[in-house]
């Protein structure tokens, strides 16, 4: 690997950064971004590193031609990302719908502030969440995770590589505004030690190729443009050569195997921690930086003798729901905790209907405070 | 030899070739040929168009005007 | 078993196209293959990007490497592809509406960057796949879909909006002008920077019909009106289809295209020679 990639050892930086530098070593070659707090600089430290290992970077005119330019680029070879935040994601949506329909291979920051429209720029917010899983129309599966700490903003950026090459489809980081700008440790492995992962290739001759055609992985083999195969993509519903086909019969099929993709392997992609749950009789569950509250809260309460225990989602999307169903068995009460207004709150209701379901929304762009925090939950493990 | 009957596509003796199973019957090639060599055919093809037909190919001067306003690759002159 | 000339580069299992009988769309096609062929252009190295409407299914009808994009955001993809990989040829064909309604943004940005690729625009007055709905293009006064009194705006000249965004070759044709459309394309084709050709094909369905004038009657019409001014500047290129329309080719200059100017950069900073950013 490139000596200009960023060196293995202890480095100190904040989330975008982290983001940034992780991005190049996962081998991204091409960002195309527009400016938004809090993510510009994201855009802003790609557009100084990315000459320097070799890799494009370009500003676009807005955020549909960013995401636009990202699936292009993705079609072409290579390893593509942009960065937004919730307004620049909301002009995203159709572009979402098109990479994941064609099964383009791309990576989405998206670093939360405070919504709806303007809203807070330079406050936190977990309010893109539901958004994130539902950005387009119709039906169709993304994978996104959500980072808690500044090493995560780094570990789950290759990692969103690695899944989106994986499965050929849009994969979504879910920064928010705190650790975008938040400095903290960041320990970054030996470069050999990293492990990437490239999109399947073709195995048959380019006159046999198809470009939709799956085997039981449900991933269909990539070919890149420009190297003889001369396949059609289109973002009509289509048949395996890339043509557009609408029957019924199509359709279905079609759209279930892109859901599929990612349904029937969503317990290889299931990323998520536990802590203290083993004689827990409330849960936490908390993700992003919420988590970070969440866990100081959970170190008091235990103090104070209450039996609480914590899940926290690192893939939000698909949610790790064979886990959680697993540790809340042994539960009474969940209490889900979330910088919105409820979201995945309504999934952990769903997921788990055994178990009474609490939520604590914290909106207003800043974490709880600990005695906010605890003095609520102390309510709440009282009951 | 002219002939109500379209000529046989291979035949020796036309220079223009209708494929006529591309042929949607626009008939821009019969307006625009200056020889009136075209004209609107009368049976229907396997996709309900009724293609054009060589009524005078021996008008033909080959000029090509019909290979290149043809917009469904359907016509050409033999090279 | 009768083959047309250029069949190599059609995907004929899939004819006969979906437009309508004496839709100009098909003629832009031939121009382009031809242009392709005459040129010697590696067909491998060719990329189409289309947009949504009748010309954006156009590259489904040709045997490249081709994506069908949605609405308006076939120059944007086409900016990825081309930056991705400088070597491929990027042709963006899409129609009118496409382009400067709901695409107006990113062809005016692609234009003032010049980056390398060709535009070919496809206007025929209307939004013909939607079924015939007023478009930036459409004549004052004339009847569509959603101006069923008469079209109140005036018109886009679409030439003169890319030269004046810094499109660097520019011209405009009419689907009768079928040798000259290939000369410019083949131009176009062999040149670097972003070049614009705008080919008039008045929807023979939807805008003819609602107009009362037959689909021949406007390719006549597009014969007794049009007159070449090359060298002409594009903002005193009129389009009238009543009665006056200037084709020709307006722009050919020079100036620094995009994706040199990205890669020489990479160069000074990365101090290697890169030629693309394909990943390994």
């Amino acid at each position: 690997m490139s000596h200009k990639l960023i060196s293995s050892g202890v480095h100190f930086m904040d989330g975008d950064r982290a983001c940034a530098e992780a991005a190049l070593l996962a081998g991204c070659r091409f960002f195309a971004g527009y400016p938004i707090t809090p993510a510009s600089e994201i855009a802003e430290h790609l557009s100084e590193r990315l000459p320097e290992v070799g890799g494009v970077f370009v500003q676009m005119e807005d955020e549909i031609a960013s995401i636009m330019a990202v699936i292009g680029a993705a079609y072409t070879g290579a390893k593509a990302m942009t960065a937004t935040s919730g307004p620049g994601f909301s002009l995203m949506a159709e572009s979402v719908g098109l990479a994941a329909m064609t099964e383009a291979p791309c990576v989405i920051v998206d670093v939360m502030r405070g919504g709806p429209s303007t809203g807070q720029p330079t406050m936190a917010s977990q309010g893109d969440v539901l958004q994130a899983k539902h950005s387009s129309h119709g039906d169709y599966e993304i994978v996104a995770l959500a980072p808690s700490f500044v090493q995560e903003c780094f570990d789950l950026t290759i990692e969103a590589f690695n899944i989106s090459q994986r499965y050929r489809v849009p994969v979504m980081l879910l920064m928010d505004a705190i650790l975008a700008h938040l400095m903290e440790r960041v320990v970054v492995p030996d470069h050999e030690e990293i492990v990437l992962e490239s999109v399947k290739r073709p195995e048959v001759s380019k006159a046999e190729y198809k470009p939709f055609k799956a085997d039981e992985s449900l991933v269909p083999p990539m070919a890149f443009f420009g190297e003889g195969y001369r396949f059609a993509v289109t973002g009509l519903t289509h048949d395996e050569n890339g043509y557009p086909r609408i029957s019924p019969e199509q359709h279905e099929r079609l759209v279930r195997r892109l859901c599929d993709k990612v349904r029937k392997n969503a317990d290889k992609i299931w990323e998520y921690e536990v802590r203290d749950v083993e004689d827990a009789e409330v849960l936490l569950l908390a993700y992003g930086s919420m988590a970070r509250a969440a866990y100081d809260a959970l170190e008091r309460l235990r103090l104070m003798g209450f039996k609480v225990g914590m899940f926290r989602p690192v893939t939000l999307w698909p949610f790790p729901k064979g886990p959680l169903v697993e540790v809340a068995r042994h539960v009474e009460k969940i209490v889900v905790l979330e910088m919105n207004l409820g979201q995945i709150y309504h999934v952990v209701k769903e997921v788990c209907p055994q178990n009474e379901v609490l939520l604590y929304s914290k909106v207003g762009g800043v974490l709880p405070s600990p005695r906010e925090l605890v003095s609520f939950l102390e309510g709440v493990l009282r009951e | 030899m002219s002939s109500s009957l379209p000529a046989s596509e291979e035949a020796e003796e036309n220079p223009v070739v209708v494929i006529k199973d591309r042929c949607k019957g626009c008939l821009i090639c019969v307006h625009f040929c200056p020889k009136h060599v075209l004209e609107r055919g009368s049976e229907p093809n396997a996709h309900g168009y009724i293609p054009v037909v060589v009524k005078r190919p021996e008008a033909c001067i080959r000029c090509g005007k019909c290979e290149l306003l043809c917009p469904d690759f359907a016509i050409y002159v033999k090279r | 078993m009768s083959k047309w000339p250029l069949d190599a580069y059609l995907r004929v299992e899939r004819l006969p196209t979906l437009w309508c009988p004496g839709c100009g769309i098909g003629i832009v096609v031939k121009a382009l293959i031809m242009a392709i062929d005459s040129a010697k252009l590696d067909p491998d190295k060719i990329v189409l990007v289309s947009g949504i409407g009748c010309t954006g299914r156009a590259p489904g009808y040709l045997k490249f490497d081709s994506f069908h994009a949605t609405h308006g955001r076939a120059i944007p993809l086409a900016t990825g592809v081309k930056l991705t990989n400088p070597e491929l040829k990027v042709v963006v064909i899409s129609g009118d509406g496409d382009l400067f309604s709901i695409g107006g943004n990113h062809i005016i940005h692609a234009a003032r960057r010049n980056i390398d690729m060709l535009v070919l625009c496809v206007n025929n007055f209307v939004y013909g796949l939607t079924g015939g709905q007023v478009a930036p293009t459409t004549p004052t006064g004339a009847k569509t879909k959603t101006t069923p009194l008469g079209n109140l705006e005036q018109p886009f000249n679409l030439v003169s909006i890319v030269a004046t965004a810094g499109a660097t070759f520019v011209a405009r044709w009419t689907v009768i002008h079928v040798p000259q459309l290939k000369k410019s394309i083949e131009k176009a084709l062999k040149r670097r920077g972003f070049s614009f050709i705008e080919i008039v094909a008045p929807c023979p369905t939807h805008f003819c019909r609602a107009n009362n004038i037959s689909p021949i009657e406007a390719l006549e019409r597009l014969q007794k009106v049009s007159e070449i001014k090359n060298g002409l500047d594009p903002r005193e290129a009129t389009l009238d289809f009543g009665s006056k329309i200037v084709c020709g080719e307006f722009v050919d200059e020079e100036r620094e295209e995009y994706t040199t100017l990205i890669y020489s950069l990479i160069k000074e900073r990365s101090g290697k020679d890169v030629r693309n950013v394909v990943s390994a």
